[in-house]
């Protein structure tokens, strides 16, 4: 996936590409279409010039609480792997915080934080 | 087969998987951290001074001041010069230095996790394991500048290894972009088309991004996928 720099082409990142971004492309107990897919978003987000458009919601809320889950639903409770898990999850988040800086946008930030300060706002007038 | 199908066929004759050599180090990341750590910047510093000491001894010591105290610029036109008028003797001193740092190095990893460490891969792995248990970006900086340096071939080796001075240096950037040059024509993530002194932070990026691809994502999903997490995050709620 070498593009030319100027590419101006746009793809929205899901859920579902953020999760194959994270998985292996080389494991053979992966279908061939499940290899495809990871290796599809791998290339997306680490090789190529695409912008990509990536929902805040997904980056910051639905990928930790979905890896968490995955987590603690496999009852890892050695401190090494939860260690070495929570760094996964940093990582991961961190390349793509990266495509912030690689001229790549992120949706929904200001819209999520005012969603989220309207909610706030309502709960308080119902307490009062 | 193209090279990066070598890199991959590389991957899957991997002597030990990353979960056994998660097991193997399990209870003692943190005591491993610290010998390798330490054993790795005295190993580096010695080569980098053994390097110095021979291009001294070669062609004065004119390369050492420009090496170890100029811009990036100035390293790069210096570098650009040393190839081009000392071929033969740089390839010879360049291989020598490869070797040594791959067998010193595996050594060392080798006789703390006593596991047969035989592809260079590996060492990149356990670095990079290093890294995820500790969050340490050192073993992920110096996986990063190794990988360089073993994707990139002679003449360019020269750069990679100069990388590892300006690293010794902490100057991380110039590190970067100068291991990125040695490798520019195997990396997966295409270098910007600015000279490396131009734009030092798109050069260290594409480097970055390339070590990833080829191996920190596969080290941290193959661990995943053992795990089971990959399975769950696959799951619906």
């Amino acid at each position: 996936m070498r593009s030319a720099s100027q590419n101006e082409t746009r793809i929205l990142l899901g859920m579902n590409i953020l999760v194959d971004f994270a998985l292996n492309v080389i494991h053979k107990q992966l279908s061939k279409e499940e290899r495809a897919a990871a290796e599809f978003a791998r290339k997306l987000v680490l090789l190529s010039d695409c912008k990509l458009l990536i929902p805040e919601i997904a980056v910051s809320v639905e990928f930790p609480r979905a890896f968490s889950r995955a987590v603690l639903e496999h009852h890892v409770t050695n401190e090494d792997k939860l260690r070495a898990c929570l760094n996964m999850l940093r990582i991961h988040r961190a390349h793509l915080e990266s495509c912030r800086s690689r001229d790549r946008k992120v949706l929904g930030s200001q819209r999520v934080e005012d969603r989220s300060r309207l909610v706030l706002q309502d709960r308080k007038s119902e307490r009062i | 087969v193209s090279l990066k199908g070598e890199w991959y066929l590389g991957m899957k004759r991997s002597a030990v998987t990353a979960l056994e050599l998660f097991n193997e180090l399990s209870g003692r990341f943190e005591k491993l951290e610290e010998e390798v750590k330490d054993s790795a910047i005295k190993f580096i510093e010695g080569v980098w001074e053994d390097f110095l000491k021979e291009l001294e001894a070669a062609f004065g010591d004119a390369f050492e001041l420009g090496l170890e105290g100029g811009n990036l610029q100035e390293t790069f036109a210096l570098l650009d010069r040393l190839v081009v008028q000392y071929r033969g003797r740089l390839e010879a001193l360049v291989e020598e230095l490869k070797r040594r740092l791959s067998e010193e190095l595996l050594r060392e990893l080798e006789s703390k996790v006593k596991l047969a460490l035989e592809a260079f891969e590996q060492v990149l792995r356990l670095l990079h394991m290093l890294y995820l248990h500790s969050g340490d970006e050192w073993f992920l900086y110096l996986a990063i500048l190794l990988y360089a340096l073993y994707k990139s071939r002679y003449p360019d080796s020269i750069y990679a290894i100069a990388g590892l001075g300006k690293f010794l240096r902490n100057e991380l950037e110039e590190a970067f972009a100068l291991a990125a040059y040695a490798a520019r024509e195997r990396l997966p993530r295409r270098p910007p088309a600015a000279n490396p002194w131009e734009n030092p932070k798109e050069w260290a990026k594409a480097l970055e991004l390339s070590y990833h691809y080829e191996i920190g994502m596969n080290v941290a999903a193959e661990l995943m996928h053992e795990w089971g997490i990959a399975d769950a995050l696959r799951e619906p709620e």
